[in-house]
C-alpha cells in the first residue's frame, strides 16, 4: 500500500465504476476491461473532468498500474503534460479519472449515444 | 488314214540352195525311199527341213518361236551373202485323197525371222491361224517322233522309256492320239458341258443361297421393325405418363407459384443476414481495434491546446533570450564606449563617451536587470514533443467511419429481418421444401418429356430405313431366278456322260496299250536272232517298258537288244498312231550292229507304213547293200553330194 505522499501502484475503481465499466465492455464495444478503463481516463481528460469530484475512497483493486496497466508509460505522461491532478501523483489521478470517465461513459451509452458519438463530443 | 508324201522342195534351208522338187512318190509294193549322204553333208539338215515344214520346229517337243529364233543358222549362207533372206520349205502329200500343198517360208528383215505358212487342200487356201490344227489332225506333233524318227535317238530310247517322263510322254501320246480323237473330243465337249451345267447348277445354288439369304434379311428387318415400333409404343406411353404427371404437378405448383418465390427469397434473405452478421463481426472486431490503440483519441483536443500553449510559451522563452541577448551586446557595447574601447565585432574605435552615453549604458543595464527576471527559463522542447507523441489524430475519424459502416449494416440487417419475418409468417403454414421440391419435380419431368420428344423424333427414319432396306431386299428377291431343279438333272446327265465317255476312253487306250504291246512283241521277235529266247515285250499299266525272257519274266538285255525293243516300240506306236501313214528316219540304222541292220530292213522298215524314207550314210548302208537288201522295195534312191565341195552347198541328185 502506498505511502502518504506516494502515487499508487495499484489501481482500480469502486463497485459502482465496475458496474459502469461492464456496460461499456457489453455488446463488445472494447476487447477489454483494459481498453475501457484507459478510455474512461482519456474521456476524463477530455471532459475536463476534475479528479477531486471522484469517489474519495472504496477503489478496489483491478490493475498494476506501472507494470501492467501503462508499461509503456502513456498514462503518466498523459497526465503529467497536460497538469491534472497531482503532478506527483498520476496514478492516483488516473484512478479517480477512470472512475469518473467510465461512469460519465456508461451513462451516456445507456441514454442510446454510441461511442462514436460520444468521441466526437469530446473531441471537439 | 492314208498319208503319203509326194515331193519336197527347199530352198536356201542348210546346204540346199536349190532343190525345187524332190520325189518321195512311192508304190505299196516299193514303199522305200533312200536319201544316201555321208555324214556332214546335210541329211539331218534335209530331215529337219521336213519337220519344220510340218510343225515349225526343227526337233522334236522344241517351242516354234525358238526354232524360228535359230532359223538364221539354217539360212543358205552363200544365198545370204547374195543378199537372199528367204528360206523355204514345201510339201506336197496326200491325204485321205486329197492333195495338199504345204509351204513354210521365213523371211530375214533383221532379228528374228517372220515365218509365214501357206497350206493348200486343192484349190482350196487353209487360213493361216487353222493350218497348224490342219497338220495336227493328220499327224499329230505330239507323235511326230515315231515318224520323223531320228536315229540317234535310238541310243537312249529304251532307258528314256523307263524314266517317268518319257512314260508320260508315250501315255500322252498314246492317251490324246492313238485312234480316239474323236471320244477325247467329245470327253472333253461333254466336260465342258459338265462343267458349264455345273457352273450354272452352282450359280442357281447361288441364287438360292441367295433368295435364302436375302430372305433371312427381310426377316431380320421384320423383327427389327417390330422391335423399332414397340420401343416407339413404349416410350410413347412412358412419354403419356410423364405428362400427365407434369399436368398434375403443374395444377400443385400452380396454387404455390407465388410461394415459392417467396421461398426462394427466404432463402437469399437467410443467406444476405448470415452475411450480414458477418460484416457486422469484422466491423466491430476493427473497431475494438481501433479503441486499443486509439484510447487517448478523446484526449486529442486537450492535447492540442496544451500544445498550442507550450508552443507559444516556448516561442516567447525564445524570443525573450534574444532579447536578453540583444539587451546584453548593447550594454556590453555601451561599456566598452565609456571605458573607450574598441567595438568588440568589427573591432573600430567607438566614438568617445558622453553624457547621452551614459544615459543610454543606464537605460541598457536597466532593460537588461528587467529581461533577467523572467529569462530564466528557455523553451522546453521536450515537453512539446512528448506532448506531439501523445496525440492522436486518426482514431476518432475512423471509428467514426467504421460507425457508420456498422450502421448502414445493421440498418440493412433490420430490413432483411423485418422481410424475412414476413416472409415466415407467409410461408408459415407451407413447407418451402415440398415447394421446392414440386419445382425441382417439374423441371426434371420437363426434361424427361423433352428427352422422349427427342428420341421419338428418331423413329420415323429409323422406320424408314428399315422400309427402304425392305423394298431393295424385295426387288433382289424378283430379280433372282427361283430354283431350277432341271440344271441338277443336266449337271448330272453331263457328269455321266462324261464318266462313260472316260471309261470309253480308259478301255480304248487299255486295248491300243495291248494293241501296240503286241505289235512291239510282234516286230521284237521278228528282229532278233534268237526270237525262241523270248516271248516279247510288255508295256505296263504304267507303260513302263520290259523285254520278257521266254517264260514270261522281265529280263536285262544288251544295248543291242535295247535298241531293238524301241525300234520294236516306236514301230508299233508308229502302227497304231498313224496307220497308212509315211515314215522318215534319219540313220536308224546307224546304232545298229550289221546282223540286225539286214533285218530291220527287211523286217521292220517295211511294217512300218506304206512309206519309209531312209537317210542312211554309207557306214549304215551303202548303195549296193540296200539294193542288195530291199532290192525292188527300194521306190525312189537318191544321193546328196557337194558339186563343189563346199560345206554350204549340197545336191541332191537321183541314182535310180
Amino acid at each position: 500500500m502506498a505511502q502518504l505522499g506516494e502515487d499508487k501502484r495499484q489501481i482500480g475503481l469502486t463497485s459502482a465504476g465496475q458496474t459502469a465499466l461492464e456496460v461499456l465492455v457489453a455488446d463488445g464495444r472494447f476487447a477489454t476491461e483494459t481498453d475501457a478503463y484507459k478510455f474512461g481516463i482519456s474521456y476524463a481528460i477530455a471532459a475536463g473532468l476534475d479528479p477531486d469530484e471522484a469517489p474519495p475512497g472504496g477503489y478496489n483493486t483491478k490493475f498494476n498500474a506501472g507494470g501492467g496497466l501503462d508499461i509503456d508509460g502513456v498514462i503518466r505522461d498523459l497526465i503529467d503534460v497536460l497538469s491534472v491532478g497531482d503532478p506527483a501523483r498520476p496514478y492516483a489521478t488516473a484512478e479517480k479519472l477512470a472512475e469518473l470517465g467510465v461512469t460519465a461513459i456508461a451513462r451516456r451509452l445507456e441514454g442510446s449515444e454510441s461511442l462514436a458519438d460520444i468521441m466526437v463530443d469530446v473531441s471537439r | 488314214m492314208s498319208l503319203r508324201f509326194e515331193s519336197v522342195g527347199l530352198k536356201n534351208f542348210g546346204p540346199y540352195r536349190q532343190i525345187d522338187s524332190l520325189n518321195l512318190e512311192t508304190q505299196p509294193d516299193a514303199p522305200v525311199v533312200l536319201i544316201h549322204g555321208e555324214n556332214t553333208l546335210g541329211k539331218t539338215r534335209l530331215f529337219r527341213a521336213l519337220r519344220w515344214c510340218l510343225y515349225g520346229s526343227l526337233i522334236p517337243q522344241q517351242p516354234v518361236p525358238i526354232a524360228t529364233q535359230q532359223l538364221q543358222q539354217y539360212l543358205n549362207r552363200p544365198a545370204a551373202n547374195d543378199g537372199e533372206n528367204v528360206l523355204e520349205v514345201s510339201m506336197r502329200f496326200t491325204a485321205n485323197d486329197q492333195p495338199y500343198s504345204l509351204v513354210r517360208r521365213a523371211t530375214f528383215d533383221g532379228g528374228t525371222p517372220r515365218v509365214t505358212t501357206d497350206l493348200r487342200i486343192g484349190p482350196t487356201v487353209v487360213q493361216q491361224a487353222a493350218v497348224e490344227a490342219e497338220i495336227g489332225r493328220l499327224l499329230h506333233p505330239q507323235i511326230s517322233e515315231f515318224f520323223l524318227f531320228d536315229g540317234e535317238l535310238l541310243k537312249d530310247f529304251y532307258d528314256r522309256l523307263n524314266t517317268d517322263r518319257e512314260r508320260d510322254f508315250i501315255r500322252e501320246s498314246i492317251d490324246t492320239v492313238l485312234g480316239i480323237p474323236a471320244l477325247q473330243l467329245a470327253e472333253r465337249d461333254a466336260s465342258e458341258l459338265a462343267t458349264d451345267a455345273l457352273q450354272r447348277q452352282t450359280k442357281a445354288i447361288r441364287n438360292v443361297n441367295e433368295r435364302d439369304r436375302v430372305n433371312r434379311q427381310l426377316r431380320e428387318l421384320t423383327n427389327e421393325q417390330k422391335s423399332v415400333e414397340k420401343d416407339r409404343q413404349e416410350i410413347q406411353e412412358a412419354l403419356h405418363r410423364a405428362e400427365v404427371q407434369l399436368r398434375e404437378v403443374k395444377e400443385q405448383f400452380g396454387a404455390v407459384a407465388e410461394l415459392q418465390a417467396d421461398a426462394r427469397e427466404q432463402e437469399t434473405l437467410e443467406a444476405s443476414i448470415e452475411g450480414g452478421k458477418q460484416e457486422e463481426t469484422r466491423l466491430r472486431a476493427d473497431m475494438r481495434q481501433l479503441l486499443t490503440g486509439g484510447w487517448r483519441a478523446p484526449a486529442t483536443m486537450k492535447l492540442l491546446e496544451a500544445l498550442k500553449r507550450v508552443q507559444a510559451q516556448n516561442n516567447a522563452a525564445q524570443d525573450r533570450q534574444q532579447a536578453v541577448q540583444e539587451a546584453r551586446v548593447r550594454v556590453d557595447v555601451l561599456q566598452e564606449q565609456m571605458r573607450g574601447g574598441n567595438c568588440m565585432t568589427c573591432h573600430q574605435s567607438l566614438p568617445p563617451p558622453d553624457e547621452s552615453t551614459r544615459r543610454q549604458l543606464e537605460d541598457a543595464e536597466e532593460k537588461l536587470r528587467n529581461l533577467g527576471e523572467g529569462s530564466a527559463n528557455g523553451p522546453d522542447l521536450t515537453l512539446e514533443r512528448r506532448i506531439n507523441a501523445l496525440i492522436d489524430q486518426t482514431t476518432v475519424e475512423r471509428y467514426q467511419e467504421k460507425q457508420e459502416q456498422l450502421n448502414a449494416v445493421l440498418s440493412a440487417q433490420f430490413d432483411r429481418s423485418r422481410r424475412l419475418n414476413a416472409l415466415k409468417d407467409r410461408l408459415k403454414d407451407n413447407d418451402a421444401a415440398a415447394i421446392r421440391s414440386l419445382g425441382d419435380q417439374q423441371e426434371r419431368l420437363d426434361g424427361v418429356i423433352d428427352s422422349y420428344e427427342q428420341r421419338l423424333k428418331t423413329f420415323p427414319p429409323r422406320l424408314a430405313d428399315i422400309a427402304t432396306k425392305q423394298q431393295r431386299l424385295a426387288r433382289s428377291l424378283d430379280r433372282l431366278p427361283g430354283t431350277q431343279p432341271a440344271l441338277a438333272l443336266e449337271s448330272a446327265f453331263f457328269a455321266y456322260v462324261r464318266t462313260l465317255l472316260s471309261r470309253t476312253i480308259e478301255r480304248y487306250q487299255e486295248r491300243t496299250r495291248d494293241e501296240v504291246q503286241t505289235t512291239a512283241s510282234s516286230m521284237f521277235i521278228r528282229l532278233v536272232r534268237d526270237p525262241q529266247g523270248y516271248r516279247g515285250v510288255r508295256i505296263g499299266r504304267d507303260y513302263r517298258v520290259e523285254l520278257l525272257g521266254q517264260h514270261g519274266q522281265p529280263i536285262e538285255t544288251s544295248e543291242g537288244g535295247k535298241q531293238l525293243v524301241a525300234l520294236s516300240l516306236i514301230g508299233a506306236l508308229k502302227q497304231a498312231a498313224v496307220r497308212g501313214g509315211p515314215v522318215v528316219l534319219d540313220s536308224p540304222l546307224a546304232r545298229l550292229d550289221l546282223e540286225h541292220r539286214a533285218n530291220v530292213l527287211q523286217t521292220w522298215v517295211p511294217s512300218l507304213g506304206n512309206q519309209a524314207v531312209l537317210l542312211v550314210q554309207s557306214g549304215e548302208l551303202t548303195e549296193s547293200d540296200a539294193r542288195d537288201i530291199l532290192g525292188s522295195r527300194i521306190g525312189q534312191e537318191y544321193r546328196i553330194y557337194r558339186p563343189n565341195n563346199d560345206p554350204d552347198e549340197a545336191q541332191i541328185e537321183r541314182t535310180q
